[in-house]
């Protein structure tokens, strides 16, 4: 008689395999070349017909039970090998990365992207100029002749006379100064590309001036439409357009009310309104808080002087310009307390002001 | 400008409420700074009447006092010493809020007596200096009790307005008043001239003009000599003028003229003539150096050429500009001379800012007066002068060379004024309000009305100037706004183009982990100098505001350096900064340069292993920069020579072709030195923008190419240690043009193993075929030609 080995027992031993070649080496001592199932197929052949296919049968099943067993058992060691394998590999995932910090834009950089973009969706060219001008281009084509008293409030940083530099005595043209507003600009703009014209042209000004409200160096940006038909209405849709634009209020109202710049004429300052909120300046109007004006730009039709020094049939065309300060806008939305900061690099100051590149 | 609303109405006929005249003056170009209005900063504080005081229980310098208040009869505590039964008070009631301080009143017990308001001093409602006592108000009875004090003191009610330059004539409050008459806010009254001062006497005084030249300096003046006045004290009505003005009263005589230089915008002096050295004055251009106490007691010396009136002592005022103190009036003042006149305003405006003077009479001069009241004026102030400090007039002296020219008519078209403002203003709309301002419409024909103007509006030559005048009395928020008419864009000149350039550049050094700054664009001689090629073509300022900003830079490099120092000695790490904008080579020379600086200092300790900085990171970012603007970049090579001010050996030139578009390095560590940085190696880098912007954008053309089975071939070369690397790779790629599409380097070896003075550069090669995959034939020719080319060019021998 063949001893059958008892399923169960087997079974139990099948799960008691700790790892892979315990399991292997049961699997040889049932199922391998001299195992003891293998080994009982192999008798079975010597014994009578009707018991060769009793145990034939029964060794069979044990057969596929085993095997089943097995390679189920086979499937959960493996697992158990890579977790473990996996849990020898880990690190510490909370220690700092090697990856170093993004770089912030200064918000003048933000403010300038935005108002160029939101120029430039109107038709608009961008213009830069050069930070070093003669008297004519700042001063005289902008209807500020020699005594005019406007000159004297420019606060204007002069060059050093310097005789070495051919043409830096052309009487025309004057001395050589940094320009104190963007306006010369528009003069030059006139003469290159003349009428029609749109062109934004932000850049660098400056002015002897150093306190908390002002700093020897600011930012600008004049704009300027020169075209048939244009008119003070053109000046109130465009500056209405721009400022709820850029502070993104779409009913922010406007007040504008005359004011006084030589190059135009009728000329207008431009007030929105703002409140303080936890002591900072905030945009528009509050239902709560008391709402007071805020200078915002000045602009105006452009003058006929101007027109003419810039070589514009003034019969044909007509136009306004506009002048923002730049670093007084980026202040008003994003809340800077005042303009020195911008220029003090300190990067405590930029990580709280800055922007990030991509945002 | 400050004026009160009492003396507003001096001129104008209007019962408009404060409110309204207020954003009027705003809506027409006078723009509104502040308003003290007493009703509001006296709410709460009304005439009270102390009916008895006792001496506190608690305290001796107190008062308990029972006041009424014309409904009932209040405890209060006061500790002023005047506070008595029978004087009529002003109290502040719980609720108010007394001016002086800014102190809410409140209920309170004061050492255990209950106080139910407080009584005030003049200086607590701001009514004066007066501390010692509270306020005792005369010329009151019962009937007063319970209003409130502004109206019973008659406290004025305070406009200041912020003037735009061109509004000389609104240095007046009569310009004022006519400004507001023509927008429509009640009447402008008509002018009170006194009858013309007729003289008792001649002129007691020789005038002697010195030279012809003070004909334009001095086309009109007329000089009235008053003698036998008393400068007595002003009278109240005037004082409480120039209070409202912001004036201290000083006298009568002073007073007289400060009114009619607020009231008139007509500058008046008065000369005490018993100061007068001599019989005779002189109206002249000063000389070099003399000397000059104005009014205030500053003394100067003057430069040559300023108008000047004089005795035979010197210097008694400069004209239209401020008066000497040896001829100011004082209290013995018994005979005075009066001068009105008309000086050129740019004189004015020069002499004013050359002795750095600024007055009431200069601000109305520079700007332009009234020449048409000069005489009326000097007339009105004398009589004025007669009734308040009696004395005799002498006839008047008067010199008058003006040019009588007549200003020439302006015409308005009124078609163009609807062109201008989008709207349509009717002919008498516009009549009205031109005629309002003291135009005179001279004819009218269709279209075209034209004007003269008055001699206050100096303002007023073309026809814009009409249109501006009849738009802002009709308003300007009444006109309509229009969107610009739609255009495509329009990029001249290709701008546009070149800020989305100067963004990527901006966008890439930040993610490289470089902050933007800003900085001045000028900075001092010493450390701009360091950085310099060409020091004598440095832009210097000629008044800069201090020595540290005084010369235009002509590198990025000084400051993004002391910002980095400045940064250090704050305590931060791992400092790397940039910035965009311009330096400037030479006056016609302004280039726009991307510029950094990192430090490396101690390296900085991480658990990874130290992190590294070092010119090889700062090189990896500034081609980073480069490729952003240029895309793919095939031919950027580095090559040595960098300027001066960095390390020799550990510094570069960046090259797009045969192109210089950037430097970088170690700063020179003699360089260093002077920037004040110790401890720390500065990495620097500058690219101009403006060259790196003419450069073609490339694509990468391999993309376009079917996809072949690329390969690869490692190299090791050894090499003269001198050889750059650099050029090692350019030969290599310049052996197999279109194939090679990547070399790199791997690894760098100087040793034993391949001797002295020699390296070893492994170096591996990306090959991609252009039409076919390759062969192996074709590669080993490949490998073969690069072993060629390198040992041809560089002696290199490829290592076994």
């Amino acid at each position: 008689m063949l001893a059958i080995p008892d399923s169960d027992k087997v079974l139990y031993d099948i799960d008691g395999c700790k790892d892979l070649a315990a399991l292997e080496s049961l699997r040889v001592a049932l199922l391998g070349k001299s195992g003891s199932i293998t080994k009982i197929l192999q008798q079975a052949g010597a014994l009578s017909p009707e018991e060769r296919k009793k145990i034939s049968q029964t060794a069979n099943n044990l057969k596929n039970t085993v095997s089943d067993a097995i390679a189920k058992r086979r499937v959960i060691l493996k697992d158990e090998e890579i977790s473990d394998r996996l849990m020898l590999e880990s690190v510490d995932i909370t220690l700092p990365e090697l990856q170093q910090k993004f770089g912030q834009l200064h918000p003048l950089t933000k403010v300038f992207q935005e108002v160029t973009d939101i120029f430039t969706a109107q038709g608009f060219a961008v213009a830069s100029g050069q930070d070093l001008e003669r008297e004519y281009f700042n001063f005289t084509a902008l209807n500020m002749p020699e005594s005019h008293p406007a000159r004297q409030m420019h606060d204007t940083f002069y060059i050093k006379d310097d005789k070495r530099i051919v043409g830096a005595s052309d009487e025309k043209l004057g001395k050589y100064l940094l320009r104190t507003h963007t306006s010369p600009v528009q003069i030059h703009s006139m003469l290159r590309w003349g009428a029609p014209l749109r062109v934004l042209v932000p850049g660098r000004t400056f002015r002897c001036d150093y306190d908390a409200t002002h700093s020897p160096m600011f930012h600008q940006a004049e704009v300027l439409v020169l075209d048939k038909g244009i008119s003070f209405a053109h000046l109130k849709g465009c500056i209405t357009d721009f400022c709820r634009k850029f502070f993104e209020i779409s009913t922010l109202p406007m007040r504008i009310r005359p004011g006084y710049f030589p190059f135009t004429e009728p000329s207008a300052e431009i007030d929105i309104p703002y409140h303080i909120k936890d002591k900072r300046i905030v945009i528009g109007q509050s239902k709560t808080e008391e709402n007071k004006w805020l200078e915002i730009a000045g602009c105006g039709m452009v003058h006929p002087e101007v027109l003419r020094h810039g070589k514009i049939d003034a019969e044909q065309y007509q136009g306004f310009a506009m002048g923002w300060g730049l670093d007084r806008l980026a202040i008003l939305k994003y809340g800077a307390p005042d303009i020195r900061g911008f220029f003090e690099a300190d990067v405590d100051w930029i990580e709280r002001y800055g922007f990030s590149a991509f945002a | 400008m400050k004026f009160s609303l009492n003396w507003l109405k001096d001129h104008l006929d209007a019962d408009a409420d404060l409110g309204l005249i207020a954003s009027t003056l705003t809506n027409i170009g006078l723009e509104v700074e502040s308003v003290y209005n007493p009703k509001e900063a006296f709410r709460s504080i009304i005439v009270a009447y102390i009916e008895s005081a006792e001496k506190h229980p608690q305290a001796d310098r107190l008062k308990v006092c029972k006041v009424n208040s014309g409904t009932e009869t209040l405890q209060i505590v006061c500790g002023a010493p005047n506070a008595r039964a029978g004087i009529y008070v002003a109290l502040a009631l719980p609720g108010a809020v007394v001016p002086g301080g800014n102190l809410t009143i409140n209920k309170t017990k004061i050492r255990g007596v209950e106080s139910m308001g407080m009584m005030c001093s003049a200086r607590e409602l701001m009514l004066g200096q007066d501390h010692a006592g509270i306020i005792e108000i005369d010329k009151v009875n019962a009937a007063s009790l319970g209003q409130p004090i502004a109206d019973v003191l008659g406290v004025d009610t305070i406009i200041e307005v912020s003037l735009t330059p061109n509004r000389a004539d609104c240095f007046a409050v009569r310009g004022i008043a006519r400004d507001l008459a023509a927008a429509g806010i009640g009447r402008l009254k008509p002018l009170k001239t006194s009858a013309s001062a007729k003289g008792v006497f001649d002129f007691p005084i020789k005038i002697s003009f010195d030279g012809d030249c003070m004909d334009k300096s001095v086309p009109l003046i007329a000089l009235q000599v008053i003698k036998g006045v008393k400068n007595v004290e002003s009278p109240d009505w005037l004082k409480k003028k120039l209070k409202s003005a912001g004036l201290e009263p000083i006298s009568a005589l002073v007073d007289i003229t400060n009114y009619f230089c607020l009231d008139m915008a007509r500058p008046l002096h008065a000369y005490d003539v018993g100061c007068i050295d001599g019989d005779t004055v002189s109206i002249r251009s000063s000389r070099s150096g003399e000397e000059f106490k104005d009014l205030k007691g500053h003394a100067m010396s003057l430069p040559k050429g300023i108008s000047v009136i004089s005795d035979s002592a010197g210097i008694l005022g400069v004209l239209g500009v401020m008066g000497g103190e040896r001829s100011k009036v004082g209290d013995k003042t018994s005979t005075i001379m009066l001068e009105s006149a008309v000086f050129d305003a740019i004189d004015v405006a020069q002499a004013g800012r050359q002795l750095n003077i600024i007055s009431e009479a200069r601000t109305r001069f520079e700007r332009g007066i009234d020449a048409e009241y000069t005489l009326a004026g000097l007339s009105d102030a004398a009589n004025m002068v007669v009734s308040i400090c009696g004395g005799q007039l002498s006839h008047a002296y008067v010199r008058d060379v003006r040019k009588k020219t007549n200003p020439a008519p302006v015409k308005l078209h009124l078609s163009r004024l609807e062109q201008v403002s989008a709207m349509k203003i009717t002919a008498d709309k516009v009549k009205e309000k031109l005629t309002g301002l003291g135009l005179k419409l001279v004819s009218e024909n269709n279209d075209e009305l034209m004007f003269s103007v008055p001699s206050w509006r100096h303002d007023i030559s073309i026809e814009e100037d009409l249109i501006e005048e009849a738009l802002r009395l009709v308003g300007y928020e009444s006109a309509p706004a229009a969107h610009l008419p739609y255009a495509l864009s329009n990029d001249l000149g290709g701008t546009i183009a070149k800020e989305k350039k100067v963004l990527n550049v901006k966008k890439t050094l930040c993610a490289c982990g470089l902050d933007e700054i800003v900085t001045y664009a000028f900075t001092s001689r010493e450390q701009n100098n360091l950085f310099c090629e060409k020091a004598d073509h440095v832009v210097e300022l000629a008044n800069p505001i201090s020595a540290d900003l005084s010369v235009m830079r002509c590198s990025m490099l000084p400051n993004l350096i002391s910002a980095c120092l400045k940064n250090k000695n704050a305590g931060k790490d791992n400092i790397a900064l940039f910035e965009v904008g311009a330096v400037y080579k030479s006056l016609e020379n302004q280039v726009l340069m991307a510029g950094g600086c990192m430090l490396d200092c101690a390296p900085i300790p991480h658990w990874s292993g130290n992190l590294k900085r070092d010119v090889f990171t700062l090189k990896s970012y500034i081609i980073a920069a480069i490729k952003s603007v240029c895309g793919i970049c095939e031919d950027v090579s580095v090559s040595s020579g960098a300027a001066p001010w960095y390390h020799p050996g550990r510094s570069g030139k960046i090259n797009v072709g045969k192109i210089v578009v950037a430097q970088f390095g170690e700063i020179h560590p003699q360089t260093l030195n002077k920037t004040g940085i110790s401890g720390c190696k500065v990495l620097g880098f500058e690219t101009n923008l403006d060259t790196l912007f003419t450069l073609k954008t490339g694509n990468n053309d391999a993309l376009l190419n079917k996809r072949l089975q690329s390969a690869v071939r490692d190299f090791a070369f050894v090499l003269d240690k001198t050889v750059p690397a650099g050029e090692v790779l350019g030969a290599i790629k310049a052996v197999n043009p279109g194939v090679v599409k990547k070399i790199s380097v791997f690894d760098v070896y100087e040793g034993d193993k391949v001797g002295k003075g020699k390296k070893s550069l492994a170096i591996r090669v990306n090959l991609e075929p252009t039409e076919a995959t390759f062969t192996d034939e074709q590669l080993q020719n490949i490998s073969a030609k690069i072993i060629f080319e390198v040992n041809k060019l560089f002696s290199g021998i490829i290592r076994q």
